[in-house]
């Protein structure tokens, strides 16, 4: 009945989306391995190995970039180019030439940047590490990027533009702005990699962390929730809770967002009503992104019984409630009082780690779960116990993953602030860094169980993509409701 | 359409492996060094790529032309 509705089949462009799945999976397993690695090299430092290119400081930016780039960035090219063409009902502007540029322009970027790393070359701006020829590399590939995906809704069939794809644009145009406003430098030769960066001191400071702070909000948060937007309802099979909240939750957050990057330099020499204002927009934040956690969790409505049966829909949905304990705990940080015991201690790190293991990486594999059968035309996916056996293994890698850094950070930030009776300080710096050991085997433990559950997705996708034997399917593959685009 | 982005993505890319070359051959250190050869490279496989899909494109094409004309 849907195809007699809608008409001829629409060749989309899968080959691509195929490819980015598979890229997304690997440097996944990449980015899990460098931090478990790096993880233990905080509590072991023995394993720097002695080498230039194996310490701390050179692998550290592999991980993040890694998890933040490769990971997230190719899950959200694949999410976004998949999106896209579904919900507008027509295939990726540009066709494969376009596409295949996007994604192996892409794939270069990571590796020229990880690349770099290891051999020294970084501005050492964090998550804007790579040198000035690689993020000229990279705004070639994302202006692409947007044409493809731009020129797609340009031309779409469906009048409407799906809510997803707002957040798609938001985050696709907003990237681009915070990628070149904040990597403007001077090459020290056109043919040597080195670079300065055009602003200075203080100034430097505000635009770096304007950056940052952007990037957790337009790439991780709002390039996710276009994530989330699409595949909650479709493997809930039910509509989004709001369409009004929605529309409310994505213009206010995307204003209130940009203004929040101060709150990485309270205490510091950025002047104090910078630093307030900043304060003051990331406590407001708080709002708009629980309207994206309610809008998230609501679509359940009337299908609550699935959280049950399907652990893929599990994924979805937990990464939408530790999306919401993330935006609470950062307004919370965002408070100077709170940052003046946070700031620089492990409990950035815990924040950091459950918004990017709890809600990032666990939507991406909700989103990967459900797309590997669609796109290798699978009655389902190999085994429905193994993303159980993943979401259990993960989610309890979290736990001591956050949790360890929690009680890490805080102690941190209350010994660096104790005094004894006569006003000196009563604990060296050394003491500190002895006093993090347990927690820092305990944080290296459950990245690694975050890892053994990505390697049960790994070969969960390998057994589905060849095919063969299916598994036992609790939950069969959702057929497509009525009206609703594949 | 597809046709048009082909042929533009192939005539860009081209030029940006040959800069490449240019950057690599002049390059002062390693990072640009490896950044000219690999964007070469890239160019290369690229455009080869392109080729290869278009005639595959027209193979298919030719095949499905023979198989329709075939059908009494």
């Amino acid at each position: 009945m849907d195809q007699a509705m809608i008409g001829p089949p629409i060749p989309y462009e899968e080959e691509v989306v195929r490819k980015l799945v598979i890229a997304c999976v690997f440097w996944g397993v990449v980015a899990f391995a460098a931090g478990l690695f790096i993880a233990l090299q905080l509590a072991f430092p023995v394993l720097n190995l002695g080498l230039e290119w194996t310490t701390f400081g050179r692998l550290r930016p592999v991980h993040t970039s890694a998890a933040i780039f490769a990971f997230g960035g190719n899950a959200l090219l694949a999410t976004s180019f998949h999106v896209v063409q579904r919900t507008c009902r027509t295939p990726l502007f540009g066709g494969r030439a376009l596409a295949d540029f996007v994604f192996w322009g892409y794939q270069l970027f990571i590796v020229l940047a990880a690349s770099g790393y290891v051999m020294g070359i970084t501005e050492g701006r964090e998550y804007a590490e790579p040198e000035w020829y690689v993020d000229l590399w990279l705004t070639i590939v994302w202006v692409a990027y947007l044409v493809a995906f731009l020129g797609t809704i340009m031309k779409r069939r469906e009048p409407h533009i799906y809510v997803a794809n707002w957040f798609y644009l938001a985050f696709i145009v907003t990237i681009a702005v915070l990628h070149i406003g904040n990597n403007l430098s001077v090459p020290v030769s056109l043919f040597g990699a080195k670079s300065y960066s055009l602003f200075s001191g203080v100034q430097d400071a505000m635009l770096q962390w304007w950056y940052g702070h952007n990037a957790v909000g337009f790439f991780l948060t709002a390039g996710f929730l276009g994530i989330m937007y699409y595949f909650i309802p479709k493997r809930a099979e039910r509509p989004v809770y709001s369409y009004r909240l929605s529309i409310i939750h994505f213009w206010s957050l995307i204003f209130l967002y940009i203004w929040a990057g101060p709150h990485h330099l309270h205490y510091t020499a950025l002047p104090d009503w910078t630093q307030t204002l900043g304060m003051t927009f990331s406590i407001m934040l708080w709002m708009p992104s629980w309207g994206g956690m309610i809008n998230g969790i609501m679509t359940l409505r009337g299908a609550w019984d699935r959280l049950r049966t399907d652990p893929v829909l599990r994924f979805m949905v937990t990464s939408v409630a530790f999306y919401g304990m993330s935006t609470f705990e950062g307004p919370v940080m965002s408070i100077k009082a709170v940052n003046s015991l946070s700031h620089y201690t492990d409990w950035t790190i815990g924040h950091v780690h459950s918004g990017a293991l709890g809600w990032v990486a666990f939507v991406v594999f909700g989103a990967v779960y459900h797309l590997v059968p669609v796109l290798w035309k699978r009655s389902g996916l190999y085994s429905l116990k193994l993303v159980d056996a993943h979401y259990w293994i993960a989610t309890i890698g979290i736990v001591f993953y956050i949790t360890s850094m929690w009680i890490s950070g805080i102690m941190q930030g209350l010994m660096w602030r104790a005094y004894d009776d006569l006003g000196f300080l009563q604990y060296a710096f050394i003491e500190t860094v002895e006093a993090m050991h347990p927690y820092y085997v305990i944080r290296a433990l459950g990245g690694l169980l975050f890892l053994i559950g990505a390697l049960l997705m790994v070969y969960n996708i390998w057994r589905t993509v060849r095919g063969g034997a299916m598994a036992e399917q609790r939950y069969p593959m959702p057929k497509p409701a009525l009206g609703v685009a594949e | 359409m597809e046709e048009a982005a082909q042929w533009i993505g192939g005539v860009v890319v081209s030029l940006i492996g040959i800069v490449g070359l240019f950057l690599s051959a002049n390059a002062l250190d390693r990072g640009i060094y490896v950044f000219g050869l690999a964007l070469a490279l890239f160019a290369v496989i690229y455009v080869f790529a392109l080729i290869h899909h278009a005639f595959d494109e027209r193979d298919a094409r030719i095949t499905a032309a023979t198989s329709a004309s075939r059908v009494v």
